[in-house]
């Protein structure tokens, strides 16, 4: 299990129902029990610490050494600002953060299980952790940018329920993803033009020849 | 087709179905969205009048950070009372943050009126 939920505040428990299915457990007191080599934590969060109830718990500066060798996705507000950078710079692999407030949007005609307006707020935040566990920050950041662009669509279906809410999750989604900052150790595999373009031409220059040698048979029969 | 009237439906297609309900032009106390402003200015009704020598003499209305910032709070005024904003952090209120969010958003559609 890799993803661990702060449940001291109604607000985190709330976001905690939008991703909770992916599997999770309680943060722990002490946050050594952490043992996983890729973690996410989703809790509030201030420029320099990130929050387990009302009392300091991981801060800039003091005890982000425990990510040493760890990829940390923290899922809180404002620990892209100073956090996310102190703990890269004492030896965490990977953490990716936001810069910003993180914000999101529920209605209360729905229990939170149900509430399609914090299903879409956090679906780029759900395919985000995938990414991350399976791949890393750069992948987790394009599949954040992938998924709030794929989230449009639902926004739509949301309009039907009330216009103004969807352009309320609308800018939120946007907002979200513009304030994603990750740090990494491992450099971006950047795949050169050329050979995309390669990869693109080939199979239309297979299947264009293949459709010539068909009618060159057709002609000779 | 006057020019204006293309210059808006071009806007229009360039935005998804909600960027076209979004409030943008504030005309005698209302606000009107861009779909709103194309049905007005086809079919030459007093307030697509209105827009057109708005957007002929390129008339700034209210000023424009003024307007932006009006039309992100009207967006938050249409709000249902049911709806509920939150953020993931405890201390301090996030309406500054909100409305910085909604303006962005309304300034990106700006942008894509070219």
């Amino acid at each position: 299990m890799n993803l661990y939920i702060d449940l001291s505040d109604k607000d985190v428990k709330v976001a905690g129902v939008g991703i909770g299915d992916i599997g999770w457990k309680e943060l722990p007191v002490n946050p050594l029990e952490m043992k996983e080599d890729k973690l996410v934590i989703l809790s509030h969060g201030e420029i320099d610490r990130i929050k387990r109830g009302y009392y300091d718990y991981i801060v800039s500066c003091f005890n982000d050494i425990i990510f040493k060798d760890k990829s940390v996705y923290f899922i809180a507000c404002d620990t892209g600002k100073i956090l996310a950078d102190s703990t890269f710079k004492k030896g965490a692999k990977e953490v990716l953060a936001y810069k910003q407030k993180f914000l999101f949007l529920t209605d209360e005609r729905y229990s939170p299980e149900n509430d399609p307006f914090l299903k879409v707020c956090f679906y780029p935040v759900r395919k985000t952790i995938e990414a991350f566990l399976k791949n890393g920050v750069n992948e987790a950041i394009k599949a954040h940018k992938l998924a709030t662009e794929e989230a449009k669509s639902f926004i739509d279906e949301l309009a039907k329920v009330n216009e103004s809410e969807a352009m309320v999750v609308d800018s939120f989604i946007d907002w979200n993803n513009d304030n994603l900052v990750g740090f990494s150790k491992f450099a971006v595999a950047e795949i050169p033009e050329i050979v995309w373009a390669f990869i693109i031409v080939v199979p239309v220059l297979l299947s264009t020849f293949s459709q010539i040698l068909e009618k060159l048979r057709g002609v000779t029969k | 087709m006057s020019e204006v009237e293309t210059k808006l439906y071009n806007w229009l297609m360039k935005l998804t179905p909600i960027e076209r309900k979004m409030p943008v032009y504030y005309i005698a106390g209302k606000w009107y969205s861009v779909e709103e402003a194309y049905f007005h200015v086809k079919n030459r009704t007093p307030i697509g009048m209105k827009i057109i020598e708005m957007e002929q003499k390129g008339v700034r209305q209210l000023g424009e950070d003024k307007r932006i910032e009006e039309a992100a709070k009207e967006i938050l005024r249409r709000l249902p009372p049911t709806a509920r904003i939150r953020a993931l952090q405890y201390t301090k209120p996030v309406r500054e943050e909100v409305i910085e969010a909604l303006k962005k958003k309304l300034k990106k559609i700006e942008e894509k009126k070219g």
